[in-house]
C-alpha cells in the first residue's frame, strides 16, 4: 500500500532529524517512575490510572512537536491517522514501528501491535504486579495527542509481552470527532 | 535619481489558542494603538473564523478549512496567517509589500512555541505565555526577518 510506504519513509526521515537520547537511560528512567508509582499508590490498578494520566499530559504537548517536525497535515480518515501513529509517531519518539490491524467494520477501532518496546527492555513483571499494564503511559500519550487534533479516543492495552504475550497490543477506539470551538458570542 | 525605498514594516503578532484566547501578543511600530486590546483580540479571532469558513465555502476546489486561508492585503497592511492542526493560530501583520510569511510563522511554531512554551513544564497550556526565553527568542526571531525595518531607516516620531 502506497500510504504505508510513504509513512515508513517519512518516519525514517523524521527520526534521523530529531535529537536522540540513550535508550538505556530512557528505559531505566521509565522503570524508576513505575517503581515509584507502585510505591506511592500500592494498588496496581491505581498505578495504571496514574501512568495513563501522565501519558495524557505528555500527549497534549508531544503532538505539537510531532506536527512541527513531521509536517504531517490533516489525515483523510482514521485509517490514515492510525498509519501515521504507527509509522511516523512511534518511529519519531520511540524508534519503533507499530503495525495496524484488526479494524472493525466501521473503521472506528484498530489495534496497534508493538513487536518491540524500549520501555520494557530488561523488565520482568513479578507475579504480584501481574495486573499492571507497564507501558500504560503510551495509552495516555495517544489519548492526549489525538484529543489535541480533535479526536476523542479510548486507548487500552490488551496484550503485553511482560505478561507472557508474544507482542504488545493497544486497542484504539474512536469515540467522537470534536468540532472546532466557535468564537465566543458578543457579550 | 533616488529610488523610493519600499517601507518594510512588521506591526504586530498574535497567537491564539484553540479556544480563541490570545496567548501572546506583541507589537512594533504601531502608529494607531488600540484602545481596547481585549476587544481587538475578539474581533481578530472572530474575523479569522469567519474568513476561514468563507474561504473554504467559496473555493472553486475543495480545500481544508485550516490551511486554506493564508493572507489578505489592504492598502495599509498585509495579514499573514498560519493555523496548526491543533488549532493554534499564528497571525502577523506587516506592510502590504512583505512577501508571504507563512513559512516564518511555521518556523515560529516549531522553533519557538514548541521549544520554549510547550516544552516548558512551568508553562500551563492554553494560558498567556510569559516565559522569558520564549519572549526573547520570539523578538529576536522577528527582528531577524528581512521584513523587519532597519532601525536606522526609521524617522523619529
Amino acid at each position: 500500500m502506497s500510504a504505508q510506504k510513504k509513512y515508513d519513509r517519512l518516519g525514517e526521515q523524521v527520526f534521523s532529524k530529531v535529537d536522540k537520547v540513550n535508550a538505556e537511560l530512557f528505559t531505566l528512567t521509565y522503570g524508576s517512575i513505575v517503581m515509584q508509582l507502585i510505591k506511592d499508590y500500592e494498588d496496581v490498578n491505581e498505578v495504571n490510572v496514574q501512568l495513563e494520566k501522565m501519558g495524557y499530559n505528555i500527549g497534549l504537548r508531544l503532538i505539537e512537536e510531532f506536527l512541527a517536525r513531521s509536517h504531517v497535515g490533516r489525515c483523510a480518515d482514521f485509517v490514515e491517522t492510525a498509519e501515521v501513529i504507527a509509522k511516523v509517531g512511534m518511529k519519531m519518539f520511540l524508534n519503533i514501528t507499530g503495525t495496524v490491524t484488526d479494524w472493525d467494520s466501521e473503521k472506528k477501532e484498530f489495534s496497534l501491535i508493538l513487536e518491540e518496546n524500549p520501555l520494557v527492555e530488561f523488565v520482568e513483571l513479578p507475579e504480584q504486579y501481574n495486573k499492571l499494564w507497564y507501558s500504560n503511559i503510551l495509552c495516555g500519550v495517544l489519548r492526549g495527542a489525538l484529543e489535541m487534533v480533535q479526536m476523542k479516543v479510548e486507548t487500552k492495552f490488551v496484550r503485553c509481552v511482560l505478561r507472557g504475550d508474544d507482542s504488545s497490543e493497544i486497542r484504539v477506539i474512536l469515540k467522537e470527532i470534536l468540532a472546532d470551538e466557535m468564537p465566543p458570542g458578543d457579550d | 535619481k533616488e529610488k523610493k525605498k519600499k517601507h518594510k514594516m512588521i506591526f504586530n503578532l498574535y497567537i491564539f489558542n484553540k479556544h480563541g484566547k490570545a496567548i501572546y501578543y506583541a507589537d512594533w511600530h504601531r502608529k494607531k494603538q488600540s484602545d481596547n486590546l481585549a476587544e481587538e483580540y475578539k474581533l481578530m479571532f472572530g474575523m479569522l473564523w469567519s474568513l476561514k469558513n468563507f474561504v473554504a465555502k467559496t473555493s472553486p476546489k475543495p480545500i481544508d478549512d485550516k490551511t486554506g486561508f493564508h493572507s489578505y492585503k489592504t492598502s495599509t497592511y498585509k495579514l499573514h496567517f498560519y493555523e496548526t492542526p491543533t488549532s493554534v493560530k499564528f497571525v502577523i501583520v506587516t506592510d502590504p509589500n512583505t512577501p508571504d510569511l507563512r513559512d516564518d510563522l511555521k518556523k515560529l511554531h516549531r522553533d519557538i512555541y514548541v521549544e520554549y512554551a510547550i516544552k516548558n513544564p512551568l508553562y500551563k497550556l492554553d494560558e498567556v505565555i510569559r516565559c522569558e526565553l520564549f519572549i526573547t527568542s520570539l523578538h529576536k526571531f522577528i527582528r531577524s526577518l528581512p521584513s523587519f525595518p532597519d532601525p536606522s531607516l526609521l524617522t523619529k516620531a
